[in-house]
């Protein structure tokens, strides 16, 4: 588990400097970006490092560029994309036929409890 | 030639000649001179009348009265009595008061009757003798000659003693001369005033007050009076005491006493002497002025409503007219026409007000007519012939499932017009029960029990008469809801009491919009349409009294009478037959309740009165409630009028929305926040954490809990303004929606033109603070000036980016004007812009009030640019 890297993509900087707190106190590694075009660039980076990030953790609704437009441009950003934990406050059958990724491996629903997430961070790094 | 034509043809020449003569009528009706023809008419006739003297008397009298109150002037005229010493003085007494009147310079004596011989006077250029005789027609001519006297008049001059005719019984007037054999005959007046060239008559002033001296002729002999005071006089010497004197009926005698001859002779001598005489102006003349001054009124009246003036200009005119006759005879010694000039004055006024209340009849029969008209056609209920359909209708919606309306002629005969469940076989009024209930029934406004027309219904069988004239028309019907038939019964006769007035409007409206019955007077007709105006009004000032609602009025008979524009356009969204719907086919359609549901709704309204709501089904983008309300069982009497009235509920709904984006954006926001508080209050427990990391999360904690708060506090404001409908509110959109539906609201004009559509915005929105239906039409209106503006094929750009705190929406294309005359578009005032550069200005100015900016920028070629920028909260 320890040294696995997360990319948490979220516009509320308070929130993802908490949930970065909570996953590093669990061993892993946590990268921050406040939007979708943010998340793309540290994809990118990572990728021509030759490394990539083991889970991505993605808010919807974001400036500049939501989630939904992140997924829809993901494949064209990195080859072999991580697999994508979706955090949204609303999650419905609409919403989830909207987001229709095949990254998508998880859905958590705001506000979640510290275990919850951690569970299902753990559940999501471990694979189908 | 005609009957070479062909049919049509010769039809159309007929048509033609009917034509060019309506045509000619119209012409000479509408002619210039028409109103002129009897004004000029009037004061021809007036002028005639006084040219041939028709108004003498008047004239005469009002002279007499003038001439009577008038100062006199100084006295020229002498009387001598004869006084027994004088008569028994001898037969020389004559020459002798002659030689005393030479002596004390008197420089006319005349002797109005012959006084017989006077012997031979001394003749001079001193005193003239006059002597007065009477004059005769020369036999088979018309010249007057003085009758022979066997006296001797040596140095005397005889003329003529006659008096004129009296003009209606008063003497006024005398000749100036009577024509003579060879010359003129010269009067006895005119030579003792010593005047010659005299008109041929003449009117003589007869002042009461004037003095006319007498003294004796003793007296003059004995020269008891100053010669100061006869110098230059004319005596006039009394005829003998033995003549019988001769008294004439004069303007100072007016009582039957009748003037002495000499008196009257010494006032025309006055009159004569002083040169006061009065004539008459010639007929001609006369005719010529009352002519003129009646067309110079008329001419005045018609400038002006002769109504306002009438009295005014009567009283002031009469003024006017007998001043200057008073003047003219003052100044001029001539008498006006002033009877004629009077006459001419009020026939003017009488005439002119005649003429603009007709021409004011005229005008409100066009105008009642056309108003009429409009009216006709602007009712919904245009076909009287269903009138019996609507009945039945609102019949069987109150539990009358068996009624049949069938009309009996003046023979007996019955004839079916409508009916349901009861057979017109059935019905048998031949008898004298059944005649007698219906008569019963046409005589009233309640129905009356009518089992004797027809037997084997069941239920009580009642009669209502509904009017209808020669066929009177009656209703049958059977009703078996005995706990309700006192209700159905007051309800039966409110509908009796309107089928029969609406009958009644109907044929008087129909009257009116003929305008057949011109006898009729114009205010009855006037009366009558107001009457139906002010009724139908006072029935919408009523409807109306709530805004913004679509308002439509049914009869309680059950048809359409009116519906406002905002219930026309319900209606052709709803796919209603305005005028043929009826009340349950518009509740029908307007709601979601079935046709069981609408009859017992209706039904209880019908026959309990009050008011139902129930909610509408969504036709555009509106949120209606339906509001049926029928008049009170009590108001029944005046109040005939159901109302259904669709209340446009969009604005409570719009703030149901905004409580719901409120309470979506407080979910959503802190859901974040809480989450972070959770996690942060986790994190704070877990004994992992070490005291620099707990210190940091703390604070985090405390961060966040003051964003929250603080995100509280903006919605509590953003939620209170929003409390306030009247102005608009703002609050968490989002954006994207909005513009998906503008864009909507436009394609079809995008389609239209060929104008392609490029929209680039987020996949999911986020929270934008904004008031969504300015911001709405906002859009559409940017969109719409850009599309229509756009070459075919062109694309427009719809790009919509969110940023943390701000959301931006620009909207570019189309081909462009020039910047300033965008300024002046979007600058210009309500009403002198085009109505999308009036709405694109009002929401520029209403974007300020949510912390919006809008700027905009246009160049030709290069299209126009609308960006807006709004604040984004979340």
């Amino acid at each position: 588990m320890s040294g696995q890297t997360l990319l948490l993509i979220d516009d509320d900087d308070l929130l993802s400097e908490m949930l970065a707190s909570l996953l590093e106190l669990e061993g892993y590694q946590v990268v921050t970006t406040a939007d979708g075009q943010a998340g793309l660039d540290a994809l990118a980076g990572k990728a021509r490092t030759g490394l990539q990030f083991d889970l991505v953790i993605l808010d919807l609704v974001m400036p500049r560029m939501d989630g939904i437009r992140f997924l829809r441009l993901l494949p064209s950003h990195v080859a072999a994309p991580p697999p994508v934990l979706v955090m949204s406050a609303s999650v419905n059958a609409e919403l989830m036929g909207q987001v229709n990724s095949p990254f998508v491996i998880g859905w958590a629903r705001k506000p979640m409890q510290p275990r919850e997430l951690i569970d299902q961070v753990a559940r999501a790094l471990s694979g189908p | 030639m005609d009957s070479q034509l062909s049919p049509a043809t010769a039809f159309t020449a007929r048509r033609g000649g009917v034509k060019a003569r309506a045509q000619f009528l119209r012409l000479w009706r509408g002619a210039a001179f028409m109103p002129w023809l009897a004004p000029a008419i009037m004061a021809l006739l007036i002028a005639l009348a006084a040219a041939r003297g028709a108004f003498a008397v008047p004239d005469g009298m009002l002279f007499d009265f003038a001439t009577r109150h008038e100062a006199g002037t100084a006295p020229r005229v002498l009387i001598v009595e004869r006084d027994r010493a004088f008569e028994q003085t001898g037969s020389r007494r004559h020459v002798v008061l002659i030689d005393a009147a030479r002596a004390l310079g008197v420089a006319r004596i005349a002797f109005e009757a012959d006084p017989g011989a006077i012997g031979p006077v001394k003749t001079d250029s001193k005193l003239t003798v006059i002597v007065g005789a009477g004059a005769q027609l020369v036999p088979g001519s018309s010249a007057w000659r003085l009758r022979a006297s066997p006296a001797s008049f040596a140095g005397v001059r005889r003329a003529a003693l006659l008096v004129a005719p009296p003009e209606y019984g008063v003497h006024r007037g005398q000749f100036g001369w009577l024509p003579g054999v060879n010359s003129r005959l010269e009067l006895f007046e005119s030579v003792a005033a010593g005047r010659v060239g005299l008109p041929k008559s003449y009117l003589i002033r007869i002042p009461l007050a004037q003095n006319l001296p007498r003294i004796t002729a003793s007296q003059l002999i004995q020269r008891e009076v100053p010669r100061s005071l006869l110098a230059g006089m004319i005596v006039l010497v009394e005829p003998a005491s033995g003549a019988r004197p001769l008294r004439l009926a004069t303007p100072l005698s007016l009582d039957g006493q009748g003037t002495p001859h000499l008196v009257f002779s010494a006032h025309a001598v006055q009159t004569l002497a002083t040169g006061r005489e009065v004539v008459r102006i010639s007929g001609w003349a006369a005719a010529l002025i009352v002519a003129l001054a009646a067309l110079l009124l008329t001419r005045f009246y018609r400038q002006i409503d002769p109504k306002r003036v009438l009295v005014m200009v009567t009283v002031g005119g009469g003024a006017l007219v007998l001043g200057s006759g008073w003047l003219a005879l003052q100044f001029a010694n001539v008498v006006l026409p002033v009877t004629g000039l009077l006459l001419a004055l009020a026939m003017a006024g009488l005439l002119a007000t005649l003429q603009a209340e007709r021409g004011q009849d005229d005008r409100l029969q066009r105008f009642v007519g056309r108003a009429i008209n409009i009216g006709l056609r602007r009712t919904l209920f245009r076909d009287p012939d269903r009138l019996p359909e609507f009945l039945l209708e609102t019949a069987r919606v109150i539990g009358i499932r068996q009624s049949l309306l069938f009309r009996v002629s003046a023979s007996g005969a019955v004839s079916y017009v409508a009916g349901s469940g009861i057979a017109l076989d059935a019905v048998d009024v031949s008898g004298a029960n059944a005649r007698a209930v219906l008569e019963a029934a046409q005589g009233s406004l309640r129905p009356h029990r009518a089992a004797a027309l027809i037997s084997g219904l069941e239920g009580t069988v009642r009669l209502a008469g509904l009017g209808g004239g020669r066929s009177p028309l009656y209703w049958l019907y059977t009703t078996d809801r005995k706990a309700a038939v006192r209700s159905l019964d007051r309800l039966v006769a409110a509908m009796i009491a309107s089928y029969r007035e609406m009958q009644q409007n109907r044929a008087s409206l129909n009257r009116l919009a003929g305008f057949e019955r011109r006898f009729q007077p114009i205010d009855r007709r006037v009366g009558s349409a107001v009457n139906l105006v002010s009724e139908q009004g006072e029935q919408l000032r009523h409807a109306h009294d709530a805004l913004d609602t679509a308002i439509m009025l049914f009869h309680l008979i059950g048809y359409p009478l009116h519906a406002n524009t905002q219930m026309i356009a319900l209606y052709e969204e709803a796919g209603l037959p305005l005028t043929e719907a009826t009340l349950p086919d518009a509740l029908a359609k307007l709601t979601d309740l079935d046709a069981q549901r609408i009859d017992a709704m209706l039904g209880d309204l019908l026959l309990n009165g009050g008011e139902m709501r129930v909610p509408a089904r969504e036709f555009g983008s509106t949120s209606r409630m339906l509001r049926v309300a029928m008049p009170s069982r009590l108001a029944r009497g005046r109040a005939r009028v159901v109302v259904l009235e669709a209340i446009n509920i969009t604005d409570v709904k719009r703030l149901a929305e905004l409580r719901q984006a409120v309470t979506e954006f407080i979910d959503s926001q802190l859901r974040n926040d809480l989450e972070a508080i959770t996690l942060g209050a986790s994190m704070a427990a877990d004994p992992r954490l070490d005291q620099p990391a707990l210190a940091r999360v703390a604070a985090r904690i405390l961060e966040v809990s003051r964003r929250a708060a603080t995100r509280l506090d903006d919605i509590t404001v953003q939620t209170r303004k929003s409390v306030d409908l009247a102005r608009p509110a703002s609050y968490p959109v989002d954006v994207r929606t909005i513009i998906t539906e503008s864009l909507g609201a436009v394609r079809p004009l995008a389609e239209d033109l060929g104008v392609l559509i490029e929209l680039e915005m987020p996949e999911i929105g986020g929270f934008t603070i904004a008031e969504p239906r300015i911001f709405s039409e906002t859009v559409e209106a940017m969109l719409r000036v850009i599309i229509a503006d756009a070459p075919e094929g062109s694309t427009v750009q719809i790009v919509l980016h969110e940023e943390a705190k701000r959301t931006m929406l620009r909207l570019s294309g189309g081909f462009g004007i020039p910047f300033e005359r965008l300024c002046a578009a979007l600058d210009a005032k309500a009403g002198d812009a085009p109505p999308d550069f009036a709405v694109i200005a009002r929401g520029i100015g209403q974007a300020l009030h949510w912390n919006a900016a809008v700027s905009y920028w246009s160049d030709i070629g290069k299209g126009y640019r609308f960006n807006i920028e709004m604040r984004r909260i979340g």
